[in-house]
């Protein structure tokens, strides 16, 4: 093993991190030996009241039931298969490690699972086309599922320089964001989750698919299989779309793969295909209708001349609980209506008095045209008289705040939105 | 206003003023949005793959994964919808994101958006609008009253095709 320099006060987080259950460990020990049998599964499981109702609800939905009511822990084994038992455990029984919002990724609930599955379906594929030493296939699909959790203990630690992760690797010469984590934290997520799959005491030969699936060609020869597995697992599971959050596409494929494998671009292409079909088919039994997975966050567009008072509107509105939305900040109108073209503006907050267009004018504009005369404003004027703001109102402006504004105001201005 | 999503290798035709056609997810995949001006019909699919000789019988279950099926099933399905045929049609593209690969072993992106892109020009079709490559991943919607096309991405915004 390299050496790691993870900084201090990022190592005793770690300490504090939720462990994976006894379960979840105890179902990859059993799973990951090739001689096992299917009561050893169902022994553990059945220890675990929440698991239990969990599988069994799953085993019953419609994609697995096939119309048949599934009462046993012995038939619902049987329905979901080890694998996918594997992957529902993981994600259930592991705190909220796999399921939390990571922040620092701008990666929104369950998307780390989501990514953790994907590379699961994808690597467990992959192992049954390794050329020499191939490793077990139940291995290969647990190291998918777990490859990525360093990301669940670093997201809090990139939260203050995520605006730089989402500037990364927009071109093809682009750094990987493993890099951009080292820049910014003096680690990375491979280095934490070695350390915490060492904490979850989870079996060695999870360790090196975990600390090295962004640089194969660096672990030990003899787990460079597996490893390898778990990197285009990885990858394949990007290019379905679903990474995590930011940090996207912004991996290294390491072309050396060629070494170990019996694959050719052709087989590649069709797992993106296959490991998608295999997603889709458990997604709604696991994770519910793909509407409740949709996040709709809102664009809202802070005009105003003055830097400072964009930022405290753009605070109050994070207090007010809209901290996850989109902003984008206009110095005048002129600025504001190019805005408007290209992004789509839910709600505007203007100031009044702006060089070379000032707020009346922007109204006017906005309310004139059909495509953006829905869109509710908010204006902030210093002269707060009544007259005026009967003025702004009859121009269709929805609110008029006096200056200095409050959070309270703001949050009153956005009531019902 | 009700939404349709459209997974891998799907496509959809709509002309219902109330609909708004969606995808999920797209990495290297990329996603065909056809309107048709005169008649407002919509068809949006979301491809996977350039193309069809690869895996012959998914190109028959599901013709939209794979470029050159994908484009002739939307464009047929325009035609039986009430497209008549006489260039009324606007193209945009966005997805067809690659990972970092200095040494162009797999672009996948790529080569989906260049086997799109040669597919439209055979059908005399070329794309008004693209938000395609780099290494993002995007979310597709459009509005079919409007034809109003919205691309966003994790921690990226969204955007105005
Ligand atoms: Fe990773
Ligand atoms: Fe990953």
């Amino acid at each position: 093993m390299d050496i790691m320099n993870i900084p201090e006060h990022i190592m005793k987080r770690i300490q504090e991190l939720p462990m994976v259950s006894d379960v979840a460990v105890r179902l990859m020990d059993i799973i990951s030996t090739e001689k096992h049998s299917l009561q050893q599964v169902i022994d553990v499981i059945e220890h675990d009241v929440y698991l239990t109702t969990r599988l069994l609800r799953i085993a019953n939905s419609a994609a697995f039931a096939r119309g048949q009511s599934i009462s046993t822990i012995q038939r619902a084994v049987v329905n979901l298969g080890e694998d996918l038992i594997m992957g529902i455990a993981v994600g259930a029984c592991s705190g909220d490690v796999f399921q939390k919002e990571l922040k620092g990724y701008d990666g929104s609930t369950g998307a780390l699972w989501r990514h953790s599955l994907l590379t699961a379906f994808a690597a467990k594929k992959i192992s049954e086309l390794v050329v020499k030493n191939p490793p077990n296939s139940s291995l290969a699909y647990t190291a998918g599922l777990l490859h990525d959790i360093g990301m669940a203990a670093l997201s809090e630690f990139l939260e203050q320089g995520s605006k730089k992760l989402n500037g990364v690797g927009n071109d093809e010469g682009g750094k990987s964001y493993v890099d951009v984590e080292q820049e910014l934290t003096g680690t990375d997520h491979t280095e934490l989750g070695y350390e915490i799959a060492k904490n979850w005491q989870l079996p060695e030969e999870l360790l090196y698919p975990i600390r090295y699936h962004h640089e194969p060609s660096k672990a030990p020869a003899e787990h460079k299989e597996i490893v390898y597995c778990v990197h285009l697992g990885d990858i394949l599971a990007r290019c379905t779309g679903f990474g995590v959050g930011n940090e996207n596409l912004s991996m290294h494929l390491d072309s050396e793969y060629v070494d170990y494998f019996n694959l050719n671009r052709d087989h590649l292409d069709m797992l993106i295909v296959d490991i998608q079909d295999e997603f889709e088919r458990v997604r709604e039994s696991i994770l519910g209708p793909m509407e409740n997975e949709v996040v709709d966050h809102k664009t809202i567009l802070i005009v105003d001349d003055s830097k400072t008072a964009r930022l405290v509107i753009k605070r109050c509105l994070e207090i007010a609980g809209w901290q996850d939305e989109y902003f984008l900040e206009a110095e005048n109108g002129i600025e504001a209506i190019e805005f408007l073209g290209n992004h789509p503006v839910d709600i505007i907050f203007t100031d009044l008095n702006m060089p070379r267009m000032g707020g009346e004018q922007l109204i006017k504009l906005v309310k004139s045209k059909p495509e953006f005369q829905n869109i509710p404003i908010v204006a902030i004027s210093s002269l707060n008289n009544a007259a005026k703001t009967e003025e702004l109102k009859l121009l269709g402006v929805k609110t008029v705040l006096g200056k200095p504004v409050t959070p309270m105001d703001i949050v009153n201005s956005i009531k019902g939105m | 206003m009700n939404y349709i999503y459209v997974g891998i290798g799907d496509y959809v035709v709509s002309r219902d003023s109330e609909v708004v056609i969606r995808t999920m997810a797209l990495g290297s995949c990329v996603a065909i949005i056809i309107r048709d001006l005169k008649t407002n019909l919509v068809t949006l699919g979301h491809i996977a793959l350039p193309d069809s000789s690869i895996n012959a019988r998914r190109a028959l279950e599901k013709p939209a994964s794979f470029a050159d099926t994908g484009i002739h099933a939307m464009l047929t399905d325009l035609r039986l919808a009430g497209y008549s045929g006489n260039g009324s049609l606007e193209v945009k593209l966005a997805g067809g994101a690659s990972i970092l690969d200095p040494n162009n072993t797999f672009n996948i992106g790529k080569r989906n958006l260049l086997a799109i892109r040669r597919c439209l020009w055979q059908h005399k079709l070329g794309a008004i609008a693209e938000h395609v490559g780099g290494n993002i991943s995007r979310n597709v919607s459009v509005e079919v009253a409007t034809g109003k096309t919205i691309i966003a991405s994790p921690g990226k915004g969204s955007w105005i095709l």
